[in-house]
């Protein structure tokens, strides 16, 4: 993996989008940009490359899961990795989420090993699938 | 004479006073008073009594006695009116009833829900949210804050190391290193207490849930009796424990923690 590629944190939550944020640079990534809710996420997506999505699932104005299937439904941007971090933990939310097309799945609270240990297993995916 | 023969007779006499408007009308009020008596005849003993009445004041009226069928029409008025009055009194009374109870059982509470209540609990949550936001805050920059020492501490160490290695000084280490090494480890033990103390919110912000969910409890509670005493029917089901059952309900479509939604990752073949 590389440690150069941008990632987009979209939670509403600042404390939990510095928490990801300092958990990602412990992990050793420095390009880190944030976003508050699906739908600056999506601007920001749409105007700058962005190598990898962490994004919350319940936020105003847009949605994880919209904003998910914004990514999956974009030419340019159907194929980033789109790791959901978030507190609904139903069934059918995981379930849809895969659905949706999601490379994996985090529920909070969460600690910086599974963080770690997704997004590893998203890139060995993704390296297996290329 | 039977009543048969006698009613048609007094019938027939009835012809020559038709003209008359103001019979006209009492005819139709006594329509409706005779509907009355009979609706109330059922439930009241004075049935017969009424049907004599009335039978008077029909013939009365038959017999042009304006004077004795005003009597009547009066009588009757008076007691469909006390009826009606009489039931309306009852109606208010019941609603006096059951506001006396609802006051003394609900009120005082109720009535600062709205007012005072509510959106006390709305500021509490607000402020729950405001502690925890700055705790949090507070942390993080302090934990940011050693994150960036640590990766320089780290650098000098790196230098130090190389002096009792190569047994040299290293060009770029020097006194101003020492210095920042002190001033970091001043810092830590102070920043340190700085994020414990941050975690007071937790005793703070659980005390004001806590009583923001019995003031939500309290409010069910009301309502609850507000439907009672007002006597909506509630539908006949085991009672919820509270919000423990709507609670049961939702974990039972809930994974337990990140184990088992790997599980169902796992399903999708992740």
């Amino acid at each position: 993996m590389d440690q150069k590629m941008k990632i987009l944190v979209v939670d509403d939550f600042t404390t939990m989008r510095r928490i990801v944020k300092n958990l990602l640079k412990q992990l050793g990534y420095e390009n880190i940009d944030e976003a508050e809710d699906g739908q600056q996420a999506l601007s920001k997506l749409k105007n700058d490359k962005y190598h990898f999505i962490i994004s919350d699932w319940n936020m105003p104005n847009m949605t994880g899961i919209e904003l998910l299937q914004q990514v999956r439904s974009d030419l340019e941007l159907k194929a980033l990795p789109f790791l959901m971090v978030t507190a609904e933990a139903e069934k059918e939310r995981v379930i849809e989420a895969i659905k949706t097309g999601v490379n994996n799945y985090i529920i909070k609270p969460f600690t910086a090993e599974i963080l770690k240990d997704k997004m590893e297993k998203i890139f060995e995916k993704m390296a297996g699938k290329s | 004479m039977s009543i048969q023969k006698k009613e048609k007779q007094e019938a027939e006499n009835l012809e020559c006073v038709k003209d008359n408007n103001s019979l006209l009308e009492m005819e139709k009020a006594i329509a409706l008073i005779f509907n009355k008596a009979v609706e109330e005849g059922n439930k009241i003993n004075g049935f017969l009594g009424i049907v004599e009445d009335v039978q008077a004041l029909l013939k009365a009226i038959i017999q042009g006695d304006i004077e004795t069928a005003e009597k009547y029409v009066i009588k009757f008025t008076n007691l469909g009116s006390k009826d009606l009055f009489s039931e309306v009194g009852k109606i208010t009374r019941k609603l006096h009833d059951s506001i006396q109870e609802f006051q003394e059982n609900i009120s005082p509470r109720l009535k600062n829900l709205p007012m005072n209540e509510l959106p006390e609990a709305t500021d509490k949550l607000q402020w729950v949210i405001e502690k925890t936001e700055e705790a949090a805050s507070r942390t993080i920059s302090l934990v940011e804050k050693h994150l960036g020492c640590q990766e320089k501490t780290s650098k000098i160490i790196n230098q130090i190391e190389k002096y009792f290695t190569e047994n040299r000084i290293p060009a770029d280490l020097n006194e101003k290193d020492l210095a920042y090494l002190k001033d970091v480890n001043q810092d830590l033990p102070k920043d340190l207490m700085e994020i414990l103390i941050a975690q007071d919110f937790q005793d703070l912000t659980g005390q004001i849930i806590k009583k923001v969910i019995q003031l939500i409890a309290d409010i069910e509670n009301q309502l609850v009796k507000i439907l009672q005493i007002f006597g909506v029917k509630l539908e006949s089901r085991p009672k919820p424990e509270g919000l423990a059952l709507s609670q049961n309900i939702k974990q039972e479509h809930m994974v337990s923690g990140q184990s088992e939604v790997d599980d169902i990752l796992q399903q999708f073949g992740f």
